[in-house]
């Protein structure tokens, strides 16, 4: 250790200062962590609800203009040993999540389509859990059943875990379902729509090629040279003192360096509207919060 | 898996000085309490799912320190802990020179650099330990070490001759 460093740390030891611990600082903090774990399950409701509301929505507009039934719109095989076999998907797929999404014009089969969510599995190996390396995308397009060949983009960054928050990069105009922080953890999931009109932020984050491969950028990760996330920040609201804003931003790495573009999105009521672009340069490490198991607030799962 | 007898002990032997730490970062010592407290009953949550936490003191540093940019959790954290330390108001005056001097060099650092410096030389963590801490490269610590460890050697007035290498 140099000189400056010994001196530094010297200098930072003395900054300390005495802090008396209470001793029911134990109870309490027994008394949050189950209070959190309440949080935290009816958190996975309101989350399997919301992927419920969307799939039930496509399966009736399903319904109106043609016969085709809509797939099973939530579910996980969280608790699978052996890989399932997803149509289109030419390996075994694990601890799969789905969910369907709408976008374009209503009553459209093209509107409709599926994203399924899992970790790449072996035929002779026990199922692993997902994570990065392993957790892929497959896009389903053109209607709820499984009759398009899906894009499959992966794997993704995953290190923290991965939900499906609905579908919210595709084309850029589904429901975004976002965790409310309330302060202490999850408070409520609420569904956004985003304006087709407003400069869309998310076809930015998930530029999905027709048939193409381009990397899926989804909120809480990124690939290579490019990074993308989108997390919950507090700012100061002037009528009401707190307000919440989602940070989206996107960065793509030319020469060493990133170049951050951020989208800041005001929450008012049941819609988003961008409120500012911020563009800079970061260092790697200094890119921001990427949502995942922080997102908003929640606590999320490995 | 954390048991209770693990909390206690990090509550004796831990807890003062990672709040210590995050108020440092921050400048407000009830914040860093409630942020610590808070990464402390995430990383029990965590260990009762099964993950397994190598460092319990410097993941909990680390989570403590992102917790703290939410500002509605500091509102928040001020807002309950205005009553709690009423009482202790009077002790305010303890605050040392030193670390007056420490905080406002502090407060003069972009918040990454700022970070780092305090695991490195609040904590005591190497770079290794604080790359790992906070999920970058080594190279990318020592970076922000060297650029942090320049600016605090002006503020603290500490003569910075004879230093070139930035090391564990």
């Amino acid at each position: 250790m140099s000189k400056l460093d010994e001196e530094l740390t010297g200098r930072f030891g003395k900054a300390e200062r005495p802090l008396p611990v209470d001793p029911e600082l134990f109870a309490g903090l027994l008394k949050k962590r189950v209070r959190r774990e309440r949080m935290k399950r009816a958190s996975t409701v309101g989350l399997v609800l919301a992927i419920g509301l969307g799939g039930a929505t496509a399966y009736l507009f399903a319904e109106r203009g043609t016969t085709v039934r809509p797939a099973s719109t939530a579910s996980s095989s969280a608790g699978a040993t052996v890989g399932a076999s997803i149509p289109g998907v030419p390996f075994p797929a694990c601890h799969v999540t789905n969910a369907t999404y709408f976008v374009g014009s209503l009553g459209h089969q093209d509107g409709f389509g599926a994203v399924y969510l899992f970790a790449r599995g072996s035929p002779s190996a026990p199922c692993p859990e997902v994570a990065s390396g392993n957790a892929y995308f497959a896009l389903y397009r053109g209607g709820v059943q499984l009759k398009s060949e899906p894009t499959i983009f992966g794997p993704i960054d995953c290190t923290q875990g991965c939900r499906i928050f609905t579908t919210p990069d595709i084309d850029g105009r589904v429901a975004l379902a976002v965790v409310v922080d309330h302060g202490i953890g999850a408070d409520s999931m609420e569904l956004y729509r985003i304006h087709p009109e407003a400069d869309p932020p998310f076809t930015q984050m998930s530029v999905v090629g027709q048939g193409g491969s381009s990397p899926l950028i989804f909120d809480w990760g990124g690939i290579g040279a490019s990074r993308a996330g989108a997390s919950c920040v507090t700012v100061r609201n002037p009528s009401n003192g707190i307000a919440h804003q989602l940070d989206i931003w996107h960065a793509v790495l030319r020469g060493g360096t990133w170049h951050l573009v951020e989208r800041f999105m005001t929450i008012d009521g049941d819609q988003v509207h961008l409120d500012h672009v911020a563009r800079s340069s970061a260092a790697d490490g200094f890119l921001p919060d990427g949502g995942g198991s922080a997102f908003c607030g929640s606590i999320g799962s490995r | 898996m954390l048991d209770d007898t693990t909390i206690r002990e990090f509550l004796r032997d831990d807890y003062p000085r990672l709040v210590n730490a995050v108020a440092l970062l921050t400048g407000d010592l009830p914040s860093a309490e409630d942020a610590v407290q808070e990464a402390l009953v995430r990383a029990w949550i965590r260990s009762d799912r099964g993950d397994v936490i190598e460092s319990l003191p410097a993941w909990v540093a680390v989570v403590a320190m992102n917790i703290t940019r939410s500002e509605w959790r500091r509102v928040m954290a001020e807002r309950r802990a205005r009553a709690r330390l009423a009482s202790a108001a009077a002790s305010d005056d303890l605050r040392s020179v030193d670390r007056v001097d420490v905080e406002r060099a502090l407060a003069g650092l972009p918040r990454r650099q700022r970070q780092i410096a305090v695991l490195r030389y609040f904590l005591r963590m190497d770079t290794r330990e604080v790359a790992d801490a906070l999920g970058v490269r080594e190279g990318t610590v020592k970076n922000s070490l060297s650029k942090a460890r320049a600016a605090l050697a002006v503020y603290l007035q500490i003569d910075e001759q004879e230093e070139n290498d930035v090391e564990a």
